[in-house]
């Protein structure tokens, strides 16, 4: 059954030259084409030259991976995360008399208040 | 060196062999994820809110069932490796041996607040279960990795106050 929305699509694909929608691959090829700062990485399939299994397994070994600077870049910048997001430690204590530190998040335990506060006081 | 106002983000990565078919050849999978503990626990810890991004995908490591006696430790040698050489290339973004400047390692990272910060990603965790940690670093099987602990005395832990 043919919607209206395939119109709108079919219209796009023609004008903007849009990638086909019908299959999963062109909803991932429009979302790798986003800007930069905004997209994920890329999968690329990389391959080690110089290395071999053994003697029996002379194929090359291959691994798939994207990179990890651009995933960090999308998780910080993600607008649907903005409201839920820790820039800085922050010891936090329960409701208990006498209080009990709470360490069930990660910016109320220890190990980020050492690394970015205490760095910090010694220059 | 951190300074004032910058802001560090700590990386979490996880890890886990999955088994995929049992009579069609033994695939495995074995993915690597990644997410920041910039969000907090109840983002990270809901699958629909897709804050875990897999980063990459290790390759398989050869059986070590038919291979004879005599070469199976420089295979174990090979597969180890292999694996150091898959990670240390995954990981590659977050060294600085080449270029140890003052400013390397640190991003000016619009954030989701429309403000921008001087971050560090920091590796902070590996999440993975004990066969995992066996495989990553190399130790024999059923071996606890942070402790000393003897294989057959897995389990009875006895708090050292009482």
């Amino acid at each position: 059954m043919k919607t209206h929305y395939h119109n709108v699509l079919k219209e796009e694909n023609t004008t903007l030259g849009f990638p086909n929608f019908k299959y999963g691959d062109g909803v991932q090829k429009l979302v790798a084409s986003m800007p930069d700062d905004q997209a994920l990485g890329e999968w690329e399939l990389h391959t080690l030259e110089d290395m071999r299994w053994n003697d029996n397994h002379q194929s090359p070994i291959k691994y798939w991976s994207r990179d990890i600077i651009k995933s960090i870049l999308w998780l910080i910048g993600h607008p649907a995360y903005a409201e839920r997001q820790i820039f800085a430690p922050q010891p936090c204590n329960n409701c208990d008399t006498p209080p009990k530190r709470l360490y069930t998040e990660r910016h109320t335990a220890d190990w980020w208040w050492e690394t970015q506060v205490r760095r910090d006081t010694r220059g | 060196m951190f300074r004032v106002r910058d802001t560090l983000v700590p990386l979490i990565f996880m890890s886990d062999g999955t088994h995929l078919s049992n009579f069609a050849g033994d695939k495995k999978d074995w993915p690597v994820y990644m997410t920041i503990g910039n969000l907090s626990s109840k983002i990270r810890q809901t699958p629909s809110t897709h804050s875990v991004v897999m980063v990459a995908l290790l390759p398989i490591l050869i059986k070590n069932l038919n291979i004879p006696q005599k070469w199976l430790d420089e295979q174990r040698q090979t597969n180890q490796e292999v694996l150091n050489e898959v990670l240390r290339r995954v990981l590659q973004p977050l060294t600085f041996k080449q270029h140890p400047s003052a400013q390397s390692g640190y991003y000016n990272v619009l954030c989701a607040d429309v403000n921008f910060r001087r971050c560090k990603p920091v590796l902070s965790a590996w999440l993975a279960d004990c066969p995992e940690y066996s495989d990553l670093h190399h130790l024999e099987q059923h071996v606890c990795v942070w402790c000393e602990c003897p294989k057959n005395e897995l389990g009875h832990y006895v708090h050292p106050d009482k």
